[in-house]
């Protein structure tokens, strides 16, 4: 009864504020952040009460494989916790950023969609269902991401709309080959008839690059990363720390792990396409990253890269691997967050995003410039920031599987990042001859200065809790990709 | 025959991508999209499909049935598609009032 919370609790204030709308075009800021913030205690409640962490409700008491259900193990809990608290602090951060748009009330209406439908998809023990929130997914960051209606945020909407519908038919079709030869859409019992009749049937073989193609896509790794960097910088602030925060890592690496090491089963040829698709896209990002000039496209493509990270963490196929990636997705979830909410105040401060043309910003914005720091640190993988941590098992785990080219290519990686934030901390910072430009630059309003520094607070706290994250939440996460296929034996016996 | 029919949903949705892929113009490509829905629908209700089989409604005697699962997915990616191309026509719509053409090629606000 309480996974149900997740999903109707933003559908339901989204409905009511469609109908307030009528009433006050410019409301809607209160109801948004409350229901984020319900969901956020109700997770953290989770990790308390549910021992093992494992929770299944079927929806109208119908059993299992016939009814629909809503299914919550150690990794759902992980990437519900993530996704809580990103949207709920990115609401608290858009109470007063959203300020200067128009119609504020759609913003929140899209954004309780969108947090109803990643919420829905970590949960959903069913097929389709998670199809179906996939796409509640994409409608709402389609219409996010056009919300200014600028020349450049129409474009790049379309781009993705186009780009993201084809990677949902790819999804969709590869679904219709499982359930052709499993006849069912409940994944723990798809699981199951998969592994007891027909391991190496040729319509599952079609299925799966079916499906990692269109899970690639909503990832953006590499080959299938262009609508990313234009996408998630034209979006409005807050928007794009949830885009790139958390919609890819939900929509792209969830799906993967959920369909490929807990439904079909992986196989050897399936993870080194993953580490090395991983490790392309690391390049890839941290490269085009030093190139550019924009604030945010810098991190749209720093986003590419350490997604990269992620997938390299999963490719690698070791516990000490997984539990990498596990923490990379938390890290990244909070550094990269932050770094956009810290490039949305300085827009919304300066009126400008090229970093060519700031300069000297560290006197004027002190709490921005803290909160820039921590982020950036963490990013670069300094200790005792979380993202030292993450990076460092990543490299770990390289090293004891034996790949030692890719380790000495990682640590190459580390440094062109250490290189990008650099670049951006010197010139919109530090450098001081565009200071008398911004005489009236002041630090940006309350809401947005409290969710900066939360993040900030949370981006070195990884760090400094590391073992125990470790204990509580990693290590029972890791549980489910090493236990893989026993997945629907684990969720039908509930 | 009974594998010509998947072939040719495929090749449905393949002829779908080739037209997202080559066309530029930015209706062109909404009606790719929809021919590669399309393509996928067409799998779906020929999955359901067995031979010598009635519609399942249980009759005395008659132990086999078509699968009306598929079926009754299809409305729903139905909606989601038509859903999905509204959104893009409107969006469109109000590419065209800004650039004053919907020629994707000469679209280039954005460096990609």
């Amino acid at each position: 009864m309480l996974l149900l919370i997740f999903i109707l609790l933003p559908i339901v204030s989204a409905l009511i504020l469609i109908l307030y709308e009528r009433i006050n075009k410019e409301s809607g800021s209160l109801i948004t952040f409350t229901s984020t913030l319900i969901n956020l205690s109700i997770v953290i409640f989770l990790f308390f009460i549910s021992s093992d962490n494992r929770i299944v409700y079927h929806i109208g008491g119908w059993p299992s494989p016939l009814g629909i259900s809503l299914v919550l193990d150690s990794f759902s809990l992980l990437m519900l916790f993530v996704i809580n608290l990103i949207s709920c602090l990115s609401m608290l951060y858009s109470i007063d950023y959203i300020k200067h748009y128009d119609s504020r009330a759609k913003f929140f209406i899209l954004n309780l969609f969108l947090i109803a439908g990643l919420n829905g998809v970590v949960l959903s023990g069913d097929i389709f269902n998670l199809y179906i929130f996939l796409e509640i997914i994409a409608f709402a960051s389609y219409a996010l991401i056009a919300f200014g209606l600028g020349k450049e945020d129409l474009e790049a909407s379309i781009r993705y709309q186009v780009i993201g519908t084809i990677g949902s038919f790819f999804i969709f079709f590869g679904i219709g080959f499982l359930y052709s030869v499993t006849g069912s859409l409940d994944l723990a019992d798809i699981s199951k008839i998969i592994h007891q009749h027909s391991a190496t049937n040729r319509a599952i073989l079609f299925a799966i690059p079916l499906l990692l193609f269109g899970f690639s896509l909503k990832a953006a790794l590499v080959p299938f990363h262009a609508w990313l960097p234009d996408a998630h910088p034209t979006a409005p602030a807050p928007v794009s720390a949830m885009l790139s925060g958390v919609v890819i890592k939900v929509s792209g690496i969830y799906g993967i792990v959920r369909i490929f090491f807990s439904v079909t089963g992986v196989s050897t040829t399936l993870l080194q396409i993953l580490l090395y698709a991983g490790l392309i896209s690391v390049f890839f990002g941290a490269f085009a990253a030093l190139y550019q000039n924009d604030f945010k496209r810098i991190l749209a493509y720093s986003s590419i890269s350490q997604i990269g990270y992620i997938m390299l963490g999963i490719g690698i196929g070791t516990p000490l691997g997984y539990a990498g990636a596990l923490l990379h997705i938390i890290n990244h979830a909070a550094f990269k967050s932050l770094f956009f909410m810290v490039a949305g105040a300085v827009n919304y401060a300066t009126g400008k995003r090229d970093t060519r043309e700031l300069g000297g910003l560290s006197k004027k914005m002190p709490i921005t410039y803290i909160s820039s720091i921590s982020s950036s640190l963490s990013l670069a993988g300094i200790p005792p920031f979380g993202g030292f941590f993450s990076k460092f098992l990543i490299l770990l785990a390289l090293v004891k599987a034996n790949h030692l080219t890719l380790s000495i290519l990682l640590v190459i990686s580390f440094l062109l990042t250490l290189a990008y934030f650099i670049k951006i901390h010197r010139r919109v910072f530090l450098r001081s001859e565009n200071s008398e430009l911004y005489k009236n630059v002041k630090e940006v309003p309350y809401s947005m200065r409290i969710a900066m520094i939360i993040l900030a607070i949370i981006c070195l706290g990884l760090g400094l809790t590391f073992p125990w994250i470790m204990k509580t939440f990693i290590n029972s996460a890791v549980n489910i990709f090493t236990n893989g296929i026993n997945y629907g034996n684990i969720i039908s016996g509930l | 025959m009974g594998t010509l029919i998947y072939i040719s949903s495929f090749l449905l949705f393949l002829i779908g991508l080739y037209c997202v892929v080559v066309k530029d113009n930015l209706i062109k490509i909404i009606i790719g999209i929809k021919i590669m829905g399309y393509g996928v629908c067409l799998f779906y209700i020929m999955i359901s499909y067995k031979s010598d089989a009635i519609a399942p409604i249980i009759i005395k005697g008659v132990k086999n049935y078509t699968d009306p699962l598929p079926q009754a997915l299809i409305p729903a990616i139905m909606a989601a598609s038509f859903a999905a191309m509204i959104l893009m026509l409107a969006t469109s719509i109000r590419l065209f009032e800004k650039h004053k053409t919907l020629d994707m090629s000469k679209i280039k606000e954005l460096k990609g």
